[in-house]
């Protein structure tokens, strides 16, 4: 009886220790910590040294706990010491894993090691993940763009996340995690973008805005897209979801700017391989619907729908077209992913070509197929009538 | 010694989770770069043929394990030496498979605690499910081998939306050179390391089932594994696959379904905890057996413990950091593992092909003069 008794008290110290030791090794409570939103990431030429600002969860006591955002600067040498220097700052360790968003300045997307550092950072952290949505600041700092939260009292990470994630009925901007970009500049032949994100004034308050597109030749920024060619960029490598194509209005038969609303997109990209020579063909395919009529002419028609899908087809094939050329010209960088192409269908001829693709991609023929389908438009069958 | 019996299906479960114990974390068969999938098909169809190999050596005996077959066929003095090689090689195999576990959990989750501690913990675990037996092992496997597989499943399904086909192709473009070797590896951990089942699944309920077993439990453990690296390879191609140590688990952190499904990762850490435990329980269980045998004893309960804390001991001197351990992982571990998992296999069939033919005809001579 006194054995079992004994047992008993070991058995029950045992399981009360469980509750004691159980937990991390480094368990800290959230109020020990900053969570860190979003970063911004500059360079500075001169004292070469690397500017973080990071935005975090301010948290105010009292019963409802209201949540705003805090920015705090730092400086380092490289980012992982301007990072643990924000300790100095705040008084607390952060805590990485809740990031949406890191947005870097143009001085460091032209300087190929602060990239690789950066993205080298992101990926080899515990605490970060992958999917943290980048972004190019289009300003003179990347900073800014979090420091005007502060003045508005709004998270700025937490806006452009939003906002990231609406791709699909922008398309102006085509959003990148950081594992793709990452991807993209290990692939061969291939070059990475980012979405530019920038800051507007207006009377009464700023607010960020994204579009467009920062052009890299691999880990060096070359370039821009502005919102219009970035919509080219998306049609050209299949990821447009939405957006809508507005038609310029025709004198003669008296329409005004028509909207057509895009629902489904599918961007078939082949080569053609005749004597040497390569062609990208690329055959899309586009569905809309008549979103905004400005005139009078009633496309219910056969032949009108007809024409319509003619008209659009070809300001697509125009601004596709329009888009490669200005890529191939002025930035010589393959961001479309043709390289990938013709390493799937020419994986012999692609070995041959792979050393100088840059020049054979500023080269490359394109042979740009446009069909659109017209399927509904919806609420109304006919436009506003003007009585005589 | 007391003959611990298990059932085909408590077989069959505890080889699919030893396959897809640490495997399921780490590639192996990045040599072949975009193909590495295909070296997992043909390193399975290997792994097939020794399973085979060792089933037939199993049917042949089937009431010894592996180290009682050794003593017959190699008499005692040689028997003895090859036994202490196996357990040598048992012994840091399972070093390694401790190392991985621990490292992967010290790196992706718990990077502040020492490594020592988790070790110790997870093999205080180990040293009590070996000493309850192989049937609490067996158990233990079947039960859990339903949520671990439901879990890689869901892990699967969750990534379709993540997918690229383009990053299979073209495929066979790395030659031939790459993915033999690839093969090798895969082949070298975990798919040919069914020679540990003749160590520790001594016994099974329904006699001369070892065929079934071993070949069911491989295939299946093999499958899941080449579908695992098809999904890794297919979300996050090649070149992120090649420049991480574990790939499953980046997979898994890229899920985000509607917004609120995301961080499996964690799931997947669970899988490999609870899977690897039971791969390390094995290691730790056919080392023990073997020690055991190498000093006569029948019952190897009593060396479990000093086995265990010698791996946690080895575990802390072998390597300085995770690149060397890395290195001697991919380089150099499946050419020291390739004579215990093929060759002698095949040298042991042999002489127990001729042992039994000869054993039968004397019978045949006795009984019938």
């Amino acid at each position: 009886m006194k054995k079992l008794f004994l047992k008993m008290i070991v058995l029950i110290l045992i399981a009360a220790n469980v509750f004691m030791v159980s937990g991390c090794w480094n368990y800290r409570e959230i109020d020990e910590m900053e969570i860190i939103l979003g970063a911004a990431i500059d360079y500075d030429e001169k004292s070469n040294k690397v500017i973080l600002t990071a935005e975090y969860v301010k948290r105010s006591g009292g019963g409802e706990g209201e949540v705003g955002p805090e920015v705090v600067k730092t400086e380092g040498e490289n980012v992982f010491d301007a990072v643990r220097n924000l300790v100095i700052k705040t008084g607390r360790k952060a805590l990485w894993s809740h990031t949406k968003v890191l947005i870097i300045s143009e001085d460091v997307a032209r300087r190929k090691e602060q990239l690789i550092s950066i993205m080298d950072w992101v990926q080899r952290l515990t605490e970060t993940r992958d999917d943290i949505w980048i972004l190019l600041s289009k300003e003179k700092t990347a900073g800014e763009i979090l420091e005007m939260g502060i003045e508005a009292q709004k998270m700025v990470s937490m806006d452009l996340t939003d906002l990231l994630k609406n791709e699909g009925s922008i398309s102006k901007f085509h959003a990148v995690p950081i594992w793709q970009f990452i991807d993209r500049i290990a692939a061969d032949g291939i070059s990475p973008t980012i979405p530019t994100v920038h800051k507007t004034l207006t009377e009464y308050k700023t607010m960020s805005e994204i579009f467009g597109t920062g052009v890299f030749n691999k880990t060096k920024l070359v370039g821009w897209l502005n919102g219009a060619e970035t919509m080219s960029y998306l049609w050209v490598i299949g990821k447009l979801k939405g957006g809508i194509l507005v038609l310029q209005g025709n004198d003669s038969n008296e329409t005004g700017k028509m909207s057509l609303e895009i629902q489904k997109n599918r961007t078939k990209r082949k080569v053609n391989y005749s004597e040497g020579e390569i062609t990208m063909q690329l055959d899309i395919k586009t569905t809309v619907r008549i979103a905004e009529i400005g005139g009078e002419v009633n496309y219910m028609d056969e032949s009108a729908t007809e024409k319509l899908e003619n008209d659009a087809a070809e300001l697509i094939q125009k601004r596709v077209d329009d888009v490669i050329t200005k890529v191939q010209q002025a930035y010589h960088s393959d961001i479309f992913g043709f390289a990938g192409v013709v390493e799937r269908e020419l994986p012999d001829e692609w070995e041959k070509i792979k050393r100088d693709w840059d020049q054979v991609f500023t080269d490359l023929k394109t042979d740009i197929n446009v069909e659109v389908e017209i399927r509904e438009s919806a609420l109304k069958s006919k436009p506003i009538k003007v009585g005589e | 010694m007391n003959k611990e019996v298990i059932s085909d299906k408590q077989g069959i479960s505890i080889i699919i989770l030893y396959m897809v114990g640490t495997s399921s974390i780490f590639m192996t068969a990045l040599e072949a770069e975009k193909d590495s999938w295909l070296a997992i098909i043909m390193a399975l169809f290997m792994a097939l043929i020794v399973a085979f190999i060792l089933a037939r050596i199993k049917t042949l005996f089937p009431e010894d394990d592996l180290f009682q077959i050794i003593e017959k066929c190699f008499g005692k003095f040689l028997g003895k030496g090859i036994i202490l090689l196996y357990t040598g090689y048992l012994f840091y195999t399972g070093v390694l498979v401790l190392m991985n576990i621990t490292q992967f959990i010290n790196i992706s989750s718990l990077d502040e605690t020492p490594e020592i501690i988790i070790r110790v913990a997870l093999m205080l675990l180990c040293v009590w499910i070996v000493k309850e037996g192989m049937e609490v092992l067996g158990r233990w496997s079947e039960f859990f081998v339903i949520p671990i597989i439901g879990f890689i499943l869901i892990f699967i399904c969750l990534s379709i939306p993540k997918m690229n086909i383009h990053h299979l192709f073209p495929i066979l473009s790395v030659g031939i050179t790459p993915m033999i070797h690839a093969t090798h590896f895969v082949f070298a951990f975990p798919l040919g390391e069914t020679v540990i089942f003749t160590i520790a699944i001594s016994q099974l309920s329904v006699k001369k089932s070892y065929y079934k077993v071993y070949m069911t439990g491989v295939l299946i453990g093999g499958i899941i594994l080449l579908v695992i690296c098809l999904t890794n390879l297919l979300v996050l191609g090649i070149n992120i696959t090649s420049g991480v140590y574990f790939q499953t688990h980046l997979t898994a952190s890229l899920i985000d379904i509607g917004g609120f499904l995301q961080r499996i990762e964690a799931v997947m850490t669970v899988v490999l905890i609870l899977a690897g435990f039971i791969k390390l329980s094995i290691y730790l269980l056919a080392t023990s057996m073997g020690v055991a045998k190498i000093f006569g004893r029948p019952d190897y309960r009593f060396v479990v413990t000093p086995v265990a804390l010698l791996m946690i001991n080895l575990s802390v001197i072998l390597f300085d950091s995770i690149m060397e351990f890395m290195k001697w992982d991919v380089e150099i571990w499946p050419y020291f593992s390739l004579p215990f998992q093929v060759i002698f296999p095949i040298i042991i069939l042999i002489i127990a092909e001729a042992k039994k033919k000869r054993t039968k005809n004397s019978i045949r001579e006795q009984t019938c003069p």
